[in-house]
């Protein structure tokens, strides 16, 4: 069993460190040079060369990841290309430009990446966790109604909303949403941050794309385990159907479910940044489209990497779960 | 499409029939109990309503695609500055001669969302055709031959799918020119592993299924047994997830033009012609609302399509559809 998690772990390990290189690689290799776009316009080819030596950007690929991972093995993600320390906007280039009396250039000192992370990451925690709520409250209320109700209108009325949920883009309800309650009805605020009560909104069109598969699942599952050998002993002894679900068929949904759950909590760390950049919501999600349409790398690396351990360290998680849960599976 | 005729022939030798397993001529003693379901595939699935809802929806939506040159309205990428952000004619100020309103730029947005449907769509079906084809194939290969290939496609999988396809997507786009096949290509990338797993996993069930020892036993090669034997009868199967998928990709794109990562304007998709219309929620919230609806009936219509098969094909519902963003 601890040996089956220590496999598991250095495997991850691997595949953590070829996500972080391929994000590393891809974003070099392709056309488009943050030295120059630090440098704006008007620099010369050698302030643009000088630049890109301070930025260690000549050395082989290689070179540079092995000297990445070494420092954040020491738990320094980089410093931001563009982010000043104190949140305030500049161009980049006042970094390499030596204060002197008559420039008078001040020199900002540059975010460091894993504390830009650490400050959104509460907020996409908190953006996240209030849409897994919904999910699991949202698709069980619904699909044990479905269950009791079954080939009633209820039954029939919960599949088409799981259909509609479907295939709703949930970007453009969010869009929508936006348009009806703030726009149109003024109703409530629906950008940014002020207040936990932001993340309401933005945290159910994020619950919406995972309800319909959570509400299949377990319509699915308690209608097979309502039909089985066992239940029917219970309603032969004139046990309720609904004690009959709380006590014994959800127990045998937690497999499923927890096998879904895995993939959902990555899906959801990765679909909130269309969300966040709809609603202009202050999370990881809105730093990475941000950080990538800057080209502002070590922001981007560092939020790859995080994502990517993440989610292996889930998936491990789920494994070892499922392998509690179901005693029937044995970990290899 | 797949041969999925069963039950209508009595088939000596098996139980029930079950429209998933071959019709393999084993001659057998005894008696055998009489099969229930004495209809088709075809019969089943003409007589779901919603199916059939589905399949009307969708064939609107194929009639608009096929003959949206012949039959729009307007040129959509002709300029019109004397009618600029003009509402649908069911608002104040709109008119019949631009009914769902104009853009920015004067565009017509009906035509412009006519053709948008058909690239939108083209480009998800050329993506679905290429995961399905590669994804699948893997599948099989890593389900049937097991061991290595086993591994490394669970490993290669695992790295992919632990990378949000968004930061995949941005990355290339941003900084090539989307050009169509250049989105096809991204999209492809980022989702053939969904393939390769659900692949698989059909793949490891039929594998342990009789017939697959039997054809073994006989000396069928292994091509022979994954082309011919496995993958008939996982078509049904791959079948509900491509179409439920060619919905998924159409978000995807969708998803990129609005970021403004899809093809670029004035080519319409209509991801890119919501992306315009963010700009503009606030005057003219029609550019960027009605072209949700439109996909939302697509998607509608091919669930009602996918449900309507899985229904009468059978297939159970433990299919795992990736959902999007």
């Amino acid at each position: 069993m601890l040996e089956y998690a220590l496999k598991r772990l250095i495997w991850g390990l691997a595949v953590v460190i070829v996500v972080a290189f391929a994000v590393f690689c891809l974003i070099r290799v392709i056309p488009g040079d943050p030295a120059r776009l630090i440098a704006a316009g008007g620099a010369t080819p050698e302030m643009i060369q000088s630049i890109r030596q301070s930025l260690g950007l000549d050395k082989p690929i290689l070179v540079q990841f092995a000297g990445y991972l070494s420092q954040v093995v020491r738990g320094n993600l980089g410093t931001s290309i563009f982010r000043s320390a104190g949140g305030s906007a500049h161009t980049g280039m006042h970094e390499f430009l030596t204060p002197t009396e008559e420039t008078g250039v001040q020199q900002y000192a540059k975010a460091e990446v894993l504390g830009l992370i650490i400050e959104r990451v509460p907020y996409t925690l908190l953006l996240t966790g209030l849409a897994m709520v919904f999910v699991v409250v949202i698709s069980f209320s619904l699909g044990i109604l479905a269950v009791l109700k079954k080939d009633t209108i209820w039954d029939k009325l919960v599949l088409f909303i799981a259909i509609c949920a479907q295939s709703l883009p949930n970007f453009w309800l969010g869009i929508v949403f936006i348009l009806l309650l703030s726009v149109k009805l003024k109703l409530l605020p629906t950008m940014g941050y002020q207040g936990p009560a932001y993340a309401i909104i933005p945290a159910f069109v994020l619950s919406l794309s995972l309800i319909p598969l959570w509400l299949r699942i377990i319509r699915l599952s308690l209608a097979d385990v309502l039909s089985a050998n066992f239940i029917t002993g219970l309603r032969a002894r004139g046990i309720p159907d609904r004690l009959i679900l709380f006590k014994h068929a959800l127990r045998s949904i937690a497999i499923p479910l927890v096998t879904v759950f895995g993939v959902h909590l990555g899906y959801l760390l990765g679909g909130a940044i269309i969300v966040e950049f709809v609603f202009n919501y202050p999370g990881l999600g809105l730093l990475t489209i941000i950080s990538m349409l800057q080209r502002d790398f070590p922001i981007v690396q560092g939020v790859v990497l995080l994502f990517a351990s993440v989610f292996v360290l889930i998936n491990i998680a789920v494994d070892i779960i499922y392998g509690f849960i179901d005693p029937r599976v044995s970990l290899e | 499409m797949p041969k999925l005729q069963s039950g209508g022939e009595h088939v000596r030798g098996q139980a029930a029939p079950n429209p998933q397993e071959p019709r393999v001529e084993m001659q057998q003693g005894g008696s055998t109990p009489e099969p229930m379901a004495k209809s088709t595939f075809w019969e089943r699935i003409l007589r779901d309503k919603s199916a059939m809802t589905g399949t009307v929806i969708l064939a609107v939506y194929a009639f608009v695609i096929l003959f949206a040159p012949l039959i729009a309205p307007h040129d959509p990428y002709a300029i019109d500055v004397d009618n600029i952000f003009r509402p649908p004619f069911f608002m104040r100020g709109g008119t019949m001669t631009y009914p769902l309103g104009t853009d920015e730029l004067g565009r017509d947005l009906l035509s412009r969302l006519m053709f948008g449907m058909r690239l939108s769509v083209f480009m998800s079906t050329c993506v679905v055709a290429l995961i399905v084809a590669f994804g699948t194939v893997v599948g099989l290969l890593a389900a049937y031959y097991g061991k290595l290939v086993n591994v490394l496609l669970m490993r290669v999988t695992d790295i992919q799918l632990s990378f949000p396809v968004v930061v995949l997507a941005i990355c290339v786009l941003v900084y090539t020119t989307p050009t169509v096949p250049a989105v096809i290509t991204v999209l492809a990338i980022g989702n053939w592993p969904v393939y390769a797993r659900v692949a698989r996993s059909l793949g490891l069930t039929e594998k342990a299924k009789d017939y697959v020892k039997a054809a073994q036993a006989l000396g069928a090669s292994g091509a022979r047994v994954i082309f011919k034997y496995i993958l008939r009868n996982i078509a049904a199967s791959l079948l509900i997830v491509c179409i439920l998928d060619l919905g998924a990709m159409v978000i995807w794109e969708a998803v990129l033009g609005f970021i403004g990562l899809s093809v670029l304007p004035p080519t319409p998709t209509l991801g890119n012609i919501m992306g315009a219309g963010w700009d503009y929620m606030v005057n003219a919230w029609w550019i960027a609302t009605l072209p949700g609806i439109i996909v939302f009936f697509l998607l509608f219509g091919l669930s009602l399509l996918g449900e309507g098969i899985a229904g009468a094909s059978g297939v159970r519902g433990s299919m795992q559809v990736k959902t999007v963003v």
